[in-house]
């Protein structure tokens, strides 16, 4: 479904992503691991368009993507979160929500005005966007700004933002950090049945057992590069990932 | 004669609420630095005026062009400096709104130079004449509510939505998929030819447009309404213009000999900013909290 082939990405002489190669399955919950600065946020960079890659394929769906807008990749059905929430802070939540839905009708500034549609589309957008803050515990503070909640709401709230794309795969960097245990195994067992409805996964991770209950596959990145792929306890044992980590 | 000298600042008041609230839109809402807006009014008084007394066109045709050509300059600015953020932006309409200024200062076959056009008639519609200043404040009025309306239902739509999550934080709406410089780029659209109409309302009000009617003096005062009234608030736009605009007025009357009436009037309004930003930095009015219009129901 989404594969990367050999992408290199250099910022001066800082080789952060050397030759990279990922390729992730259709309806795949797929595990991207490594110590801090191994380039896994930078490799979710450049497949959204953020970064130009400086070699490379990247394709998604048979369509090459590596030198696509930002905007024209994520309405293809990628969607993302990032490490540290990217909310619009002054904003409500409800507010924040409802910017996601891809295509909307009142985006158009002459639908906006004479109102064709749009009242309609906004509400079951509104329908919506209550159900996944009913679903991540958010609904009581629907009305309040996005930076007035902590640290952990902000990263619930950013994964029901990116829901409300409808993607086909999600690149969730690191979406268990800083958020307590109850609320983890709720994350895990929505991921899990949001992949049965056929969604994607590509996921940074850092907790080990989080990885193991929720990844089929896992990479592991060292310095840009792939040193290790397999099952969650396969990459455990794989002896070139625990010199990765120990640095032994 | 005081009943005409009233009317004439209400109508004074209303061509700058115009301007600050097209300026609101894009300063508030869009945080978008468009120092070229004050020249987008002069493109649209220049082309009204230039149409009317040089071709002798009618004025409806003058007042829509005027309009039309700031959206063009704005399309012209817009492209390039767009690709500028923040403070870069800002430096980069200043440079062009600069430019404009200066070709219509000393391009004197196309401009009139820096004695600029006199003798511009006032507004004729069809048969309806609106010379007098009551029929003119029925007019400035009408276009004000025009504007007022068509800003705020953009404002509160899905657009206006979007604009807004640009200005909160423009790589979240980007990897929402939003094209961030086509909303950027019409909103500067939108807001540059309501600026455009003003424009033309002003210099048909005026009857004399010269090139320092819209230089850096009168940038600072309607960026001043804009802010005093409280950014992202267009009731406030309205209500800075009304105060930047009265505070001369009203130091008319307090027997102030001429040399220092200019000076102090300066000193009243830097005053003003400073205290305000101190004790009230969101402007008097303020952003309102947008609530979804859905909430009425779903409480019921």
């Amino acid at each position: 479904m989404l594969s990367v082939l050999n992408v290199t990405k250099r910022f001066g002489g800082l080789t952060a992503l050397d030759s990279c190669t990922i390729n992730v399955e259709k309806k795949e919950i797929c595990g991207l691991i490594g110590p801090n600065g191994s380039g896994k946020s930078t490799l979710f960079n450049v497949i959204t368009g953020y970064y130009p890659s400086d070699n490379g394929e990247i394709i998604y769906n048979e369509t090459h993507i590596e030198s696509m807008a930002p905007y024209d990749i994520i309405n293809m059905g990628i969607s993302r979160t990032f490490q540290l929430p990217n909310l619009f802070k002054k904003m409500t939540l409800m507010e924040n929500m409802l910017i996601a839905p891809k295509a909307q009708k009142g985006e158009n500034i002459w639908r906006a005005w004479f109102g064709l549609g749009v009242k309609q589309q906004d509400y079951d957008n509104y329908n919506k966007a209550m159900d996944l803050l009913e679903f991540f515990n958010l609904v009581q503070l629907r009305n309040e700004y996005a930076n007035s909640i902590s640290f952990g709401q902000q990263k619930l709230l950013e994964l029901a933002r990116a829901l409300m794309t409808d993607p086909e795969i999600l690149l969730l960097d690191e979406p268990t950090g800083g958020i307590n245990p109850v609320l983890v195994n709720k994350i895990i067992e929505s991921i899990k049945e949001m992949r049965d409805r056929s969604i994607t996964f590509l996921i940074i991770e850092h907790n080990m057992s989080v990885v193991s209950r929720l990844c089929d596959r896992v990479y592991v990145l060292d310095h840009g590069k792939n040193i290790a792929m397999g099952t969650p306890d396969e990459v455990k044992t794989n002896e070139q990932v625990i010199e990765a980590y120990l640095g032994v | 004669m005081i009943e005409s000298y009233c009317l004439h600042i209400i109508i004074l008041i209303i061509i700058y609420s115009i301007l600050a609230i097209s300026f609101n839109i894009q300063l508030g809402y869009g945080k978008l630095f468009n120092l070229s807006h004050v020249a987008m009014f002069g493109i649209g008084a220049y082309t009204s005026a230039l149409l009317t007394v040089d071709i002798g066109m009618p004025y409806i045709i003058g007042f829509i062009c005027g309009g039309l050509a700031a959206v063009i300059f704005i399309l012209l600015i817009g492209i390039p400096a767009l690709q500028l953020r923040g403070d870069y932006f800002a430096i980069a309409t200043l440079g062009f709104a600069e430019i404009i200024r200066l070709v219509s200062h000393n391009e004197r076959w196309l401009t009139h130079g820096q004695f600029g056009i006199s003798n511009i008639v006032r507004p004729e519609i069809f048969w309806i004449s609106f010379s007098s200043y009551e029929s003119f404040t029925v007019f400035a009025l009408i276009l004000l509510l025009f504007t007022y309306l068509i800003m705020e239902r953009l404002i509160k739509s899905p657009f206006g939505r979007v604009l807004r999550g640009i200005r909160e934080n423009e790589t979240a709406a980007m990897n929402l998929g939003k094209n961030t410089f086509k909303f950027k780029l019409q909103t500067m659209m939108i807001c540059s030819f309501f600026a455009g109409l003003a424009g033309s309302l002003y210099a048909h009000y005026i009857q004399y447009i010269s090139p320092k009617d819209f230089g850096i003096t009168p940038l600072i005062s309607v960026l001043i309404m804009v802010v005093l009234g409280g950014m992202g608030n267009n009731k406030g736009s309205i209500l800075g213009a009304a105060i930047l605009i009265l505070i001369p007025e009203l130091l008319r009357f307090s027997g102030m000999s001429s040399d220092i009436y200019g000076p102090v009037r300066q000193l009243i309004i830097g005053l003003l900013l400073i205290v305000l930003i101190i004790i009230r930095p969101q402007g008097l009015l303020g952003e309102k909290r947008f609530i979804h219009e859905s909430e009425a129901e779903h409480n019921a």
